[in-house]
């Protein structure tokens, strides 16, 4: 038996809107968004359907396993004038049962409020930056001004963003899209300025503000805490302890949020980007491909369909090259066309 | 292992479970959620309450229902101690009990069983 649609949904009548597009529709659209939960008032402009509103409509996609495009499109109008319980799937536009990735993979940050515990507390949450830098393919970058992603400083225990009252030593929250502190950036790492002691290093009655820091970046990235003992992310720590490198248990859960591949290279001589894992790569410009002064560059790897990316980029299996699969007739340099048997789904950035 | 006598204790969101009275409570630490933790002979009892804790859906595992609620029940190795575990998304806890030593088991479920939610 066919689902019952609801009668009278003002949604019913609201034809396929993407970003950019305007009038009474979108409104309504908007109201839905904000009666679950995905779309926080004020933020928007009614009858618009802009960023915010696609972003909310792509949570709400996501929420309920839709392709995510952050559009009104035919399926997600059906889905959305099926009755429902009229309760907010999110709380406050919060999933408190997800954890997520960025959908950019480059981050900035700054600094506003030391403390005066320690030299070098700084210095400390930037080493923690690089440890997961290098752990996974995102990039973070100090930007002394200007907006930025993430803001790191030292706050009295009763932190109006999160309260620290009670033993905690720090907070931060989660990427957009699983936010359980603020749906807004910059993403907060904070750290209890009342009620501990920091420190470089391990020393008695004081905590290691890079130990500290290396886990509050785990959120940031999107991690939860995790059950195995010695982790980074493992919910509970000692004074007069340092723990400043991954476990394979922290990288293991990164990477899941990351799916990368390493050893993608440029070749100088036709420009183009091939797999350097494999042996005989064919270069269109004669010969063999030549990697010859490239960097090592990672790509997205068989990630979950994301706003702002494209995916369907393949490996030819025959020229190591790297080629769009959407399209008919790709030409191979190796002869006939390319041949994507055996690849992943890799994805490029794409605005 | 552990003697006839098991106390209740309450946790963040009206959780309770009931351990051993001969455990001891430990001064654990929380990063940047509350933990409470207690400690017998090779056993340990860590609860993370916080919407940050391991969801555990990583690990093969049973949703059972507790007090009306439904959770995670899992349980795994970890570099040689075997690790019972149960995560609430509302209240949103996780506890995992750490046994060093076979004869631990009943114990890890049996405080497991005890979890109740009070409205």
């Amino acid at each position: 038996m066919a689902e019952k649609k609801s009668p009278t949904s003002p949604l019913t009548a609201v034809g396929p809107a993407k970003k950019g597009d305007t009038g009474s529709g979108i409104e309504n659209v908007q109201n839905f968004l904000i009666r679950f939960g995905y779309l926080e008032g004020g933020v928007y402009e009614a009858g618009n359907l802009d960023d915010e509103t696609s972003a909310a409509l792509a949570k709400y996609q996501e929420h309920n396993t839709l392709p995510v495009n952050g559009e009104f499109d035919e399926t997600t109008r059906e889905l959305a004038i099926t009755p429902r319980c009229g309760l907010p799937d999110l709380n406050g536009g919060i999933d408190f049962s997800t954890r997520c990735a960025w959908t950019k993979w480059s981050l900035t940050y700054r600094f506003d409020v030391p403390t005066s515990d320690c030299v070098g507390e700084f210095q400390a949450a930037r080493n923690a930056f690089t440890t997961w830098a290098n752990a996974v393919p995102l990039t973070f970058t100090e930007d002394a001004s200007g907006a930025v992603d993430i803001l790191i400083g030292w706050r009295p225990a009763n932190d109006p963003d999160h309260s620290m009252v009670g033993g905690v030593l720090a907070h931060a929250d989660f990427p957009p899209g699983c936010s359980i502190i603020t749906n807004t950036l910059p993403k907060p790492v904070h750290f209890d300025d009342s009620e501990h002691t920091w420190s470089i290093g391990a020393f008695a009655n004081q905590f290691d503000v890079e130990t500290v820091a290396l886990h509050e970046l785990g959120h940031i990235i999107g991690l939860q805490h995790s059950s195995v003992a010695g982790s980074v992310m493992f919910p509970s720590v000692s004074a007069n302890f340092t723990k400043r490198a991954l476990t394979a248990d922290d990288t293991s859960g990164a990477e899941a949020l990351y799916p990368s591949q390493s050893n993608w290279r440029w070749c100088h001589k036709c420009q183009g980007l091939f797999f350097g894992g494999n042996p005989g790569p064919v270069c269109p410009a004669g010969g063999a491909h030549d990697k010859t002064g490239s960097g090592n560059y990672h790509l997205a790897h068989n990630m979950v369909v994301t706003p702002g990316w494209q995916s369907n980029w393949r490996w030819c299996k025959k020229c190591q090259g790297l080629f769009f699969g959407g399209n008919p007739g790709p030409v191979c340099p190796a002869g006939g066309t390319h041949d994507k048997t055996g690849s992943g789904n890799y994805s490029l950035i794409h605005r | 292992m552990v003697g006839d006598r098991w106390e209740r204790v309450r946790l963040p969101g009206g959780v309770s479970i009931a351990i051993p009275s001969e455990f001891s409570s430990d001064d654990a630490q929380g990063m940047d959620s509350p933990v409470q933790s207690w400690s017998g002979d090779r056993i340990n009892v860590l609860i993370d309450s916080s919407p940050m804790s391991d969801h555990l859906d990583r690990y093969e595992g049973d949703e059972e229902e507790f007090s009306g609620r439904l959770a995670r029940v899992v349980n795994f190795d970890d570099a040689g101690t075997r690790v019972f575990a149960v995560h609430l998304d509302d209240p949103a806890l996780t506890i995992a009990i750490r046994i060093e030593c076979s004869e631990g088991e009943s114990v890890a479920r049996a405080i497991l069983k005890s979890l109740t939610i009070s409205e």
